[in-house]
């Protein structure tokens, strides 16, 4: 026979539960979603040189760093080494990811190694002091994730 | 003689063996009340014309079983007992108090009882047994119980995995999905498939590019070039499939060139 409180249970049964898979639900994707790990062939290309890099994005729940490894081409002939490793927080806001350096890094470039980078590479991943980076990342299948800075899509990043 | 069965007010009868109660016209729905207040009840009805006294309860449901309880639990067994047969739908007034002597049965009262010639005068069987005994039993099975709870557990669980398996599809787009935009084919290089994002940019613009640079179409046969007029970089992302958004994870590879002058 159904009760009174059998129909109590039986409610908060349905709604208790039903709350925290959605709340549960919801904290997995903060986590889960806004993390990316990819790699990517990158060329720049400025007139006649031509910067090669191998790029790995790691981010995960607000932290993050990227490596850049490669060189700098002039008439196919290597005029200097990149390597570059840059740590970060991240957060997300209006559907794009704010990069800040992190204040308790070492930067260990001086600008004079890397005045050949700056007209290929963005300030922040060059300069310990530069301000925060916008940067828009699109999902364009699953481990396919497109960098663009508007409104040109520059890079895709393919999941390791 | 024992007593096997009374009638009360023509409307409840009860067995004093199975210290069970039913309505005179049903039988079948019968509801037992506790050892201690049924033989409270039928000591008061083998002295239906005395008082009973509190000692003689005593001994008469507990002390002669080798139970000793306090005095107390006489008048509690009397209370619930007046509040069951209340419900039964009996007077109120059916066990008078005697102040400081005892019980007694109004005689106000409509009984009829039926005796066992057969039996001894003994009470009922496993006594010190039943003493624990809730007053209303209703022989509730503890297996309903347990199913009863294996059925909210089950529906509970089942809830949560449909509620967060629900809100993590929908909401699992919070890295937004990358809207292609309109591709319109240029002519092939090699075998490579060429395309560049639909806009007011000539055709030329590209070819220049391609042209300027000595593209060659070697192990990535997928090119996508984008341009935002009247900006002249340009992006080419030159990969090993089509861009489909339904292709499996790790189906596409793609090279990213960034060219800062453009066509220049």
């Amino acid at each position: 026979m159904i009760t009174p409180g059998k129909c109590k249970v039986f409610a908060l049964a349905l709604i208790f539960p039903a709350l925290i898979g959605f709340l549960s639900a919801k904290f997995m994707n903060k986590i889960e979603e806004k993390s990316i790990s990819c790699t990517s062939d990158y060329i720049s290309h400025l007139g006649k040189e031509v910067l090669r890099l191998s790029i790995n994005y790691n981010m995960n729940a607000g932290h993050g760093f990227v490596t850049m490894n490669g060189g700098l081409y002039e008439n196919d002939i290597k005029k200097n080494d990149v390597n570059l490793v840059q740590s970060f927080t991240y957060t997300y806001e209006n559907e794009n990811f704010i990069f800040k350096h992190n204040k308790n890094d070492v930067f260990e470039l001086n600008d004079s190694d890397v005045d050949f980078l700056r007209p290929h590479l963005f300030d922040f991943f060059i300069k310990k002091d530069s301000g925060p980076h916008r940067e828009t990342i699109s999902k364009l299948m699953p481990g396919v994730w497109i960098f663009t800075i508007s409104p040109t899509p520059y890079l895709i990043c393919t999941s390791i | 003689m024992a007593i096997m069965k009374a009638i009360f007010e023509n409307a409840v009868i009860y067995e004093p063996a199975t210290h069970s109660f039913y309505k005179i016209e049903n039988e079948e729905d019968r509801t037992t009340i506790a050892i201690p207040a049924s033989l409270c009840l039928l000591s008061l009805l083998e002295h239906r014309d005395k008082i009973v006294s509190h000692d003689m309860l005593l001994e008469y449901v507990w002390e002669s079983r080798g139970m000793r309880v306090s005095p107390n639990t006489v008048y509690q067994n009397i209370s619930l007992l007046r509040k069951f047969l209340a419900d039964q739908g009996l007077s109120t007034e059916f066990i008078k108090t005697a102040p400081k002597r005892g019980f007694f049965i109004s005689k106000n009262i409509n009984i009829n009882l039926f005796y066992d010639e057969t039996s001894s005068n003994d009470k009922s069987k496993n006594l010190s047994q039943e003493l624990n005994k809730p007053i209303y039993s209703k022989n509730k099975s503890s297996h309903k119980n347990i199913i009863y709870y294996i059925i909210i557990s089950c529906i509970s669980i089942i809830v949560f995995c449909f509620s967060y398996m629900k809100t993590f599809t929908v909401s699992s787009s919070s890295i937004p999905k990358y809207t292609i935009p309109k591709y319109q084919e240029l002519e092939r290089l090699d075998n490579c498939r060429i395309f560049r994002n639909a806009s007011l940019r000539d055709d030329s613009f590209f070819y220049r590019i391609i042209k300027n640079y000595k593209l060659e179409c070697k192990n990535e046969k997928w090119w996508y070039f984008n341009n935002a007029p009247p900006d002249h970089e340009v992006s080419l992302f030159r990969c090993s499939d089509k861009f489909d958004i339904n292709a499996k994870a790790g189906s596409l590879s793609c090279v990213s060139d960034f060219y800062i002058d453009g066509d220049k």
